[in-house]
């Protein structure tokens, strides 16, 4: 479920799936994640820690779509982090670690609307888009 | 000998003394005097491997839950026996040593400190997660924190090391010897003062094993 990366510039941190999966990432078990239209919860920050997201990989099986990453801001809105992606009717897509900027996610306890929750978060535009990350914890 | 070496040192791990070398053990307030008869090694491998979830008889560890502290069978030994031991964990847990329930290890007035997952990678030989087990019914216990937001199915721990056969010292009084002059000897031997085990016990290895 986790390992220490020993090596590059993620060295002494803990790699990991994002620690929920099933519609909206409404389970708290690490997996698949279905989008809902909305905003889907990827990963969850624990409690004391940060990361940085070193994979993204998707799957569209409906129409042309597009894809925010990013974090919740205290007044619940997505706050992007990384480009917007196009997630091409009937095709997979993927981000790798040396294609994602080393965007740390972390709490912002600032109050609304400039902090943030630290968890990473999908806008997709359309739902049943399936996603997995893989993130970098540093503790 | 006569000095403490090789406990703690930020190194691989290996004997603290050598077979027919004395020890010396601080333990329950006092110190006790052995001499080593026999060193093997205890490697890293499956039977020394332990899912405390399973263990607990648990389904989980909860979400930043903890498992309370339990002892764990593999590390029993019986009296006359010693285990040199360092650890980590395999999962993204934390543990913290308790010298029987009662007495944490590793540890400031107020706070324990834990072994976790990144321990290995400032501490490669984990050096810092040293611990003693001597003898029968002297277990050492193991707690367990969850650190994520999700409850885990396992909290793997990896232990290895090294296993002594020991045996007490008799210290070998001249004859004449008063009942009053032999109390004080054994009462100065268990506080360690240093010119008595000298004289009785010889060079020794000084091992502070359990700091309660």
């Amino acid at each position: 479920m986790s390992y220490l990366i020993q090596s590059g510039r993620y060295a002494g941190m803990t790699a990991k799936a994002g620690n929920v999966s099933g519609p909206a990432g409404a389970f708290a078990i690490p997996g698949l994640v279905i989008t809902i239209g909305v905003l889907s919860l990827l990963h969850t920050l624990p409690v004391g820690r940060s990361f940085y997201v070193t994979k993204i990989m998707w799957y569209n099986p409906g129409v042309a779509a597009t894809l925010a990453f990013g974090t919740l801001s205290n007044a619940a809105a997505l706050v992007p982090m990384f480009p917007l992606q196009n997630a091409l009717a009937g095709l997979n897509g993927a981000l790798l670690e040396e294609e994602l900027t080393a965007a740390e996610f972390m709490l912002n306890s600032t109050a609304a609307p400039n902090g943030w929750d630290g968890n990473l978060y999908v806008a997709a535009s359309i739902a049943l888009i399936q996603i997995t990350v893989e993130v970098a914890e540093k503790s | 000998m006569g000095t403490v070496a090789n406990i703690y040192d930020n190194g691989p791990i290996s004997p603290i003394a050598r077979v027919k070398d004395n020890l010396s053990i601080y333990t329950t307030k006092k110190w006790f005097h052995y001499r080593v008869e026999y060193i093997e090694p205890w490697p890293r491998s499956s039977p020394l491997r332990v899912d405390i979830v399973a263990l607990a008889g648990a389904a989980n560890i909860a979400a930043n839950g903890t498992l309370a502290k339990r002892i764990v069978p593999l590390l029993q030994v019986t009296d006359g026996e010693m285990l040199h031991v360092r650890f980590e964990p395999l999962d993204d847990v934390e543990g913290a040593v308790y010298e029987q329930p009662g007495t944490g290890k590793f540890i400031s007035r107020n706070t324990p400190a834990r072994v976790d997952l990144a321990s290995s990678l400032r501490d490669p030989y984990l050096a810092g997660s040293t611990f003693f087990i001597l003898g029968f019914q002297r277990e050492m216990n193991l707690e367990v924190f969850n650190p994520n937001p999700i409850a885990l199915f396992q909290a793997r721990f990896q232990f290895r090391g090294i296993r002594y056969i020991i045996e007490t010292i008799v210290p070998q009084l001249p004859a004449g010897t008063t009942d009053k002059q032999r109390e004080e000897v054994i009462r100065r031997l268990g506080e360690g003062d240093k010119e008595t085990v000298a004289q009785y016990i010889g060079p020794t290895t000084w091992l502070p094993a359990e700091g309660r």
